[in-house]
């Protein structure tokens, strides 16, 4: 058993006589009264998604799942399908329990993806990933001088960073993926 | 103009917050409001039940020890400063919460603009609330509009609604009538829409999952800013009672975000003080640490005889909006969950 607030997005948890993948979940603390936390729950059986709504304090049994090293090979409207790097067999995990992390996900990435009897219930991401700049504004002079230190830059899987002023086109750096933050450049 | 921010460097949050702050001072300077400093450092602070407060002691030079904690809100003190001499006053206040999720919606410590008016009333207090956050988004982002969820939301005092919480409980969850609210009135409805409580609820926490499932999801998709008034009366909280049984409370919620609590604030020093014991009682059987009753406040509300209108509102969750930013890390110099070790449960 655990505590409500210790879920993660992927989590299995048995509830109701039933197997439940945690897809999304939101803290919230009202005005006035106890704290809940909103679940939207995908049923392991049925496919069938619900939200509900758990104390903060309330506790869940949390299930067991395995996690692999798997490689990303493409994401389409079914779900992301990663690659096991030992067996070499193909796995899908659905859209919903990735969320907003799919947009750090870019070809032959390296993940860990949770299993649950033969089934991928969740995908989770290095913390930094290296990428490489395939658009961005050039540094002006006087840019540093009227206080523009940073500047937005696309990566080589078209996702959005903020980076500082120098870099440059074609340059490698490494992104967190909890922030969404530039941490440096790889040379 | 149109100014929204992907991610923002410390000289753009810098300009930012400080932008946001002029804004509001001068919307309450022009307004006659005096600006007001509490203390962070209480004896007795706020004692709604389920608040957690970040602990601490003033120890004098011979080594005596006076505990208390740091404020979840100035209300107390506001309260009691506030007088026909000085009927307008705000504070931007800087408040701490402990237990409380650390993510994009939350840091222990906030900013919490609360702001008090006497002589008026609830519907007065909701125009001001609209327009202050109206002026807040044209300053801030130079445009009556939010970015929600990848459309834009127009703030402009025309587009709101104001719906009573009865009618949001009629329309989504079947429920006809809040002005005898039982626990059964929540527990058929959450039955009847096969959703989850516990025997051991409380009926606030039974109105909580109803509001939560069913009500909240048709205001995170609304397209327009919506008051939610009028609260059965167990969430009545500080607020007074009208003459239908209802709490004179309101909450503003833009693209499903709670942004601030709005009061007809309850003045009867009586009915103040039997409202604080049966909160220290529920705080002690949760076991959450005991604070004095506020005498102090108790005296200055015998003081007041006009009606009270108070509001808080969650200052860097106004911010994030009005930039179109997705965390609270986003506006905060030094968000909490970046001081903290990565991976360590705080």
């Amino acid at each position: 058993m655990a505590n409500v607030s210790e879920i993660k997005r992927g989590q299995v948890i048995r509830w109701k006589d039933d197997l439940w993948i945690i897809s999304t979940f939101q803290h919230v603390s009202p005005g006035k009264g106890s704290a809940f936390t909103r679940i939207k729950l995908k049923g392991l059986t049925s496919g069938k998604s619900v939200e509900n709504t758990f104390k903060s304090t309330e506790t869940l049994e949390f299930v067991d799942v395995q996690r692999k090293d798997m490689q990303f090979l493409f994401g389409d409207d079914h779900g992301v399908t990663c690659m096991d790097m030992v067996s070499f067999e193909q796995v899908v995990i659905d859209n919903d329990v990735i969320d907003d992390d799919r947009r750090y996900l870019k070809d032959g990435l390296r993940v860990s993806v949770s299993m649950y009897e033969g089934r991928a219930v969740a995908l989770e991401l290095p913390k930094k990933i290296e990428y490489t700049v395939t658009e961005t504004q050039p540094a002006v002079k006087g840019d540093t001088a009227s206080g523009n230190v940073s500047k937005d830059a696309i990566m080589d899987n078209g996702l959005l960073v903020r980076v500082p002023i120098f870099i440059k086109q074609g340059e490698r750096l490494l992104v967190n993926t909890d922030t969404g933050e530039y941490c440096e450049r790889v040379s | 103009m149109g100014l929204f921010f992907s991610r923002m460097n410390t000289k753009e949050k810098i300009e930012l917050r400080a932008r946001a702050n002029g804004a509001v001072r001068a919307f309450f300077a022009e307004r006659g409001y005096l600006e007001v400093e509490t203390p962070r450092f209480v004896l007795s602070p706020d004692i709604e039940p389920t608040l957690s407060h970040l602990e601490t002691a003033v120890t004098d030079m011979t080594g005596k020890v006076y505990k208390g904690a740091l404020i979840t809100s100035p209300e107390y003190a506001l309260k009691k400063i506030v007088s026909p001499e000085t009927p307008r006053i705000f504070e931007l206040a800087r408040v701490f919460r402990n237990r409380e999720p650390l993510d994009r919606w939350h840091n222990p410590e906030f900013t919490m603009l609360e702001w008090y008016q006497l002589g008026t009333g609830l519907s007065e207090g909701m125009r001001e609330t609209t327009a202050l956050i109206d002026h807040m988004m044209r300053t801030v982002s130079g445009a009556s509009a939010v970015r929600v969820g990848g459309t834009f939301m127009c703030t402009a005092p025309d587009r709101w609604e104001t719906v009573s919480v009865e009618t949001l409980f009629q329309r989504h969850a079947g429920i006809p009538s809040l002005a005898n609210p039982m626990r059964e009135t929540y527990q058929s409805a959450l039955r009847a829409h096969g959703l989850h409580w516990e025997e051991t609820d409380t009926i606030s926490d039974l109105f909580q999952r109803v509001f939560l499932n069913l009500v909240q999801p048709h205001l995170d998709a609304a397209d327009h800013p919506i008051i939610v008034a009028y609260y059965p009366r167990h969430e009545a909280t500080l607020a007074r009672i009208n003459d239908r049984g209802f709490a004179e409370r309101f909450e503003v919620y833009i693209g499903g975000v709670e942004l601030c609590n709005g009061y007809g604030e309850l003045t009867d020093p009586a009915e103040q003080r039997k409202r604080f014991v049966e909160e220290q009682r529920e705080r002690q059987r949760l076991g959450k640490t005991l604070f004095p009753i506020d005498e102090e406040l108790l005296r200055a509300l015998q003081k007041i005889h006009e009606p009270l209108f108070g509001n808080a509102i969650g200052l860097d969750r106004v911010i994030m909006l009005a930039a179109g930013l997705s965390s609270i890390d986003d506006v905060l110099l030094f968000s909490t969950r970046r001081l903290l070790p990565p991976n360590d449960s705080p």
